[in-house]
């Protein structure tokens, strides 16, 4: 678990944080979000103490930062920038046994732990491993930034807007890939961004933030669901709603009675998408319900518009 | 591709057997001197032999060509520390003051103190060595993107693992070319080491000079000129082995990697 408490960072006479409390809890992630300006680095760079608070503090499992050596506590958090900061002159391999290596492992695990991790992230090891940073396209430089930041298997994962750099269909792919891969490992994750779509696909918990302060701290549904005040609710815009049914699975909403279901109609949807796509597909048929289907083509039963209206209806009420 | 480059090497070895033979066989010089200047009498310089003063030469530049690289870089790497940040501004400003020096001043500062010869001359030679590696190492590390420092920090990396894993690699092309710029002058600013004495190839420049003797002028010339040559080409080969293109040709180590 990592705490803010009260936590106070000027530079210079400007105060960038102003009292930011909020709580990181275990294996999930947590979104720092906000404009421009509002802190999310500031507050990310605390906790690896690139930066140190002028006032505050900032706990990982109740043990505040300052009493960690820090280059001790640098190696036990991965952080990813958005330029990915992969350094050039060393292979990715290398890059990517970097916190390995200042922890003293050997040349062979070094190699193996790339290896391991360049398939997991999903880039080929034996193309790839031996690439410099400048042979790399902006989406796997951002890989490559993940693989090492997860080489010294850190329990806890700073990233800094890490697909901020990468085109809006690779950032999607990306968005997924850390999804699937952050329901295996599990860490406890500071993730910050200003896209607000990309908050709501990987949180678990958002922290809204304007002016160095936290504004909302809550589940996504509940931001969008309840922003706490105007600023909040002009933040998650007035398609929160739509947003929000972007949260829930059609396979928690649909009814398993495959009767019901026209045949005739070549619409439908998969178990795994969002009552977002499947409101979308409804609202493109004339009827208002259409089957949904698993992986295979087989039809599991259907969704309705009345379903999710139903789902949705929290956050549209507000 | 292949027949020029095997071009360029036969140029290169008959460069260098032409001047060897001008630098070490007197009768060879001799003949060349007759044709360039047929109306001079006195074409070879009898005093001291050339090869002599090549070696006087040598040792002049390599002397104060190291102590200043040690120098320069050592000053560079502390002024870019933390703990040396706040001298940075002074050394520029001094530096930049110092690079409007001509060499022959220094000269003229440094005889009266450590008196004639080869000290005051090394002296001179490695003040004004200093500059360049200086700015360039100051230049080559403050040219780091400064988010990928940040990173490394965030990586876990101590003060001293940045330095050397992170800046001095990324920064060392730069560094290298002052050394080379370094170098390069000092082999021609080493020539008016011989006004006060301290040998060299400037000793027949100056005798030419005296004695309105073109030949001897152009004898220390070319040589000098022919060193200068062969140390800047010594250098790019150097940079074309150690910092290799695949990695936009920062690598400052490891140069056993294949290039495709
Ligand atoms: N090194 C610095 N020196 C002075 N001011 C700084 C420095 N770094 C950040 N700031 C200021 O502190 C405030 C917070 O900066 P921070 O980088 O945390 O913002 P951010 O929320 O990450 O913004 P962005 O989304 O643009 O990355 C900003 O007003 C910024 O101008
Ligand atoms: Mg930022």
């Amino acid at each position: 678990m990592i705490e803010f408490d009260r936590v106070v960072k000027y530079y210079g006479t400007h105060r960038a944080l102003d009292g930011v409390t909020f709580t990181v809890p275990d294996g999930c992630v947590t979104v720092l979000i906000g404009p421009s300006g509002c802190g999310k680095s500031t507050s990310l760079k605390l906790v690896n103490r690139l930066l140190e608070p002028d006032d505050g503090y900032v706990r990982v499992d109740g043990r505040p930062v300052k009493s960690f050596a820090v280059e001790e506590l640098r190696r036990g958090i991965g952080y990813v920038i958005q330029s990915a900061g992969l350094l050039p002159h060393m292979t990715v391999q290398d890059n990517i046994g970097l916190v390995p290596r200042l922890l003293g492992r050997d040349k062979t695990w070094r190699r193996t732990r790339a290896l391991d991790l360049l398939e997991l992230i999903g880039l080929d090891p034996h193309s790839y491993a031996r690439k410099y940073p400048s042979q790399l396209s902006g989406g796997e430089a951002q890989r490559v930034g993940v693989a090492r930041a997860l080489a010294a298997n850190p329990p806890v994962l700073l990233m800094d807007e890490p697909f901020g750099a990468v085109d809006p269909l690779n950032r999607e792919t990306l968005q997924n890939e850390f999804i699937s891969l952050q329901r295996k490992l599990k860490k406890t994750v500071i993730f910050v961004t200003h896209d607000l779509d990309e908050a709501v696909r990987v949180a678990d918990r958002i922290v809204l933030m304007q002016d160095g302060l936290v504004i909302q701290e809550a589940a996504p549904e509940e931001l969008l669901g309840h922003p706490s005040n105007a600023f909040a609710r002009e933040f998650v815009g007035t398609d929160r709603a739509l947003k929000r049914l972007g949260r829930f699975s059609v396979s928690d909403y649909m009814s398993q009675d495959t009767s019901r279901v026209e045949s005739e109609d070549h619409t439908s949807v998969p178990a795994s998408a969002t009552l977002r796509e499947a409101l979308s597909r409804i609202l493109a048929v004339p009827s208002d319900q259409i089957p949904v289907r698993d992986a295979q083509n087989r039809i599991l039963g259907s969704i309705s518009l009345e379903a999710i209206r139903r789902a949705g209806y929290g956050g549209a009420s507000t | 591709m292949k027949a020029r480059s095997s071009l360029i090497v036969v140029t290169f070895i008959v460069l260098f057997l032409v001047f060897g033979s001008f630098v070490f066989s007197v009768s060879f010089r001799a003949t060349i001197l007759r044709v360039l200047f047929p109306a001079t009498r006195e074409l070879i310089y009898l005093r001291t032999g050339l090869p002599h003063m090549l070696g006087e030469h040598l040792s002049l530049v390599l002397l104060s060509s190291v102590l200043a690289s040690l120098a320069g870089f050592s000053l560079g790497v502390f002024v870019t520390r933390s703990c040396g940040r706040d001298f940075l501004p002074l050394v520029r400003g001094l530096s930049n003051f110092a690079q409007t020096f001509p060499p022959v001043a220094i000269l003229a500062l440094a005889f009266p103190v450590l008196g004639f010869g080869f000290r005051p001359t090394v002296a001179a030679l490695f003040a004004f060595g200093i500059l360049p590696v200086l700015n360039n190492t100051i230049e080559g590390i403050e040219s780091v993107d400064a988010g990928l420092i940040e990173a490394a920090q965030g990586q876990g990396m101590t003060p001293s693992q940045v330095l050397l894993q992170t800046e001095l690699p990324l920064a060392a092309r730069v560094i290298v070319a002052g050394i080379r710029t370094s170098v390069i002058i000092n082999i021609g600013t080493a020539t008016i080491g011989a006004t006060i004495g301290a040998g060299g190839l400037g000793t027949v420049i100056i005798a030419g000079l005296v004695r309105n003797n073109t030949a001897f002028v152009f004898t220390g010339a070319v040589t000098a000129a022919g060193v200068a040559l062969a140390t800047d080409w010594l250098f790019s080969r150097l940079e074309q082995v150690f910092f290799n293109p695949q990695d936009g040709g920062r690598s400052g180590h490891d140069s056993t990697r294949h290039s495709s």
